[in-house]
């Protein structure tokens, strides 16, 4: 898991403020769209990962097929 | 009110109206060199910063895929992907001589066998991957910059 987060987040972060830096001008307004970009990436990963955990771990979809 | 006279003059294009053959030089050597296109409509400081993070990045997915992510095979989508890159890609793709030289190593595709044993060798071809396609956003932003001005997009 910690190997994951090491691997992707910098390159999660790096796409944030490339894509930020196309878009804005001002220093601040860059790291500050970048930064938010970032953590509603990871955020939403992390979401994302959380459901499916719960869902495999407390629902056991695969007894539904 | 002198932030709204710097913001008006960054919105005006870096080059005359019309100019689409200098707006397409500008665009290829974004393309050749990962903010190239921003150094040479003035902001220097993105473009550095460009440069720095896209070559960063490939390098490090490069370094991370043991120097293997990046070749040439027909139905390979990732390499379509890294030749968004330009120059890098581009001298890896056609000779790949200078490089096994200097580092002492071959380049070639893995095999089945030897993929399996690089433990990065799929987030290395991610990386380089999505640097050749953040290189693509970065030069549609200086053909932007270069014909219609580019101030933020949203304030």
């Amino acid at each position: 898991m910690l190997e994951t987060v090491l691997l992707f987040a910098p390159l999660c972060l790096v796409a944030s403020l490339v894509y930020a830096a196309t878009r804005h001008d001002r220093t601040s307004t860059i790291l500050w769209e970048g930064l938010h970009l970032f953590l509603m990436t990871v955020g939403g990963l992390v979401g994302l990962g959380a459901v499916i955990y719960l869902i495999s771990r407390f629902l056991q979809p695969t007894l539904w097929l | 009110m002198d932030a709204e006279k710097r913001s008006s003059a960054e919105r005006e294009p870096a080059l005359p109206p019309g100019d689409w053959g200098k707006a397409l030089a500008i665009g290829f050597a974004a393309w050749l060199v990962p903010g190239l296109g921003h150094w040479l409509l003035g902001r220097r400081g993105k473009g550095l910063f460009f440069l720095v993070a896209l070559w960063g990045t490939f390098l490090a997915g490069w370094a991370l895929s043991d120097f293997r992510a990046v070749f040439w095979k027909p139905d390979r989508i990732a390499t379509y992907g890294q030749l968004g890159m330009g120059v890098p890609t581009l001298v890896l793709l056609a000779g790949k001589e200078p490089f096994s030289y200097a580092l002492g190593r071959t380049f070639y595709e893995p095999t089945g066998a030897s993929e399996n044993l690089l433990p990065h060798y799929d987030v290395g071809t991610l990386y380089t991957c999505v640097a050749g396609l953040l290189n693509v956003v970065v030069v549609l932003g200086a053909f932007r910059l270069a014909l219609w001005g580019g101030a933020d997009v949203h304030r």
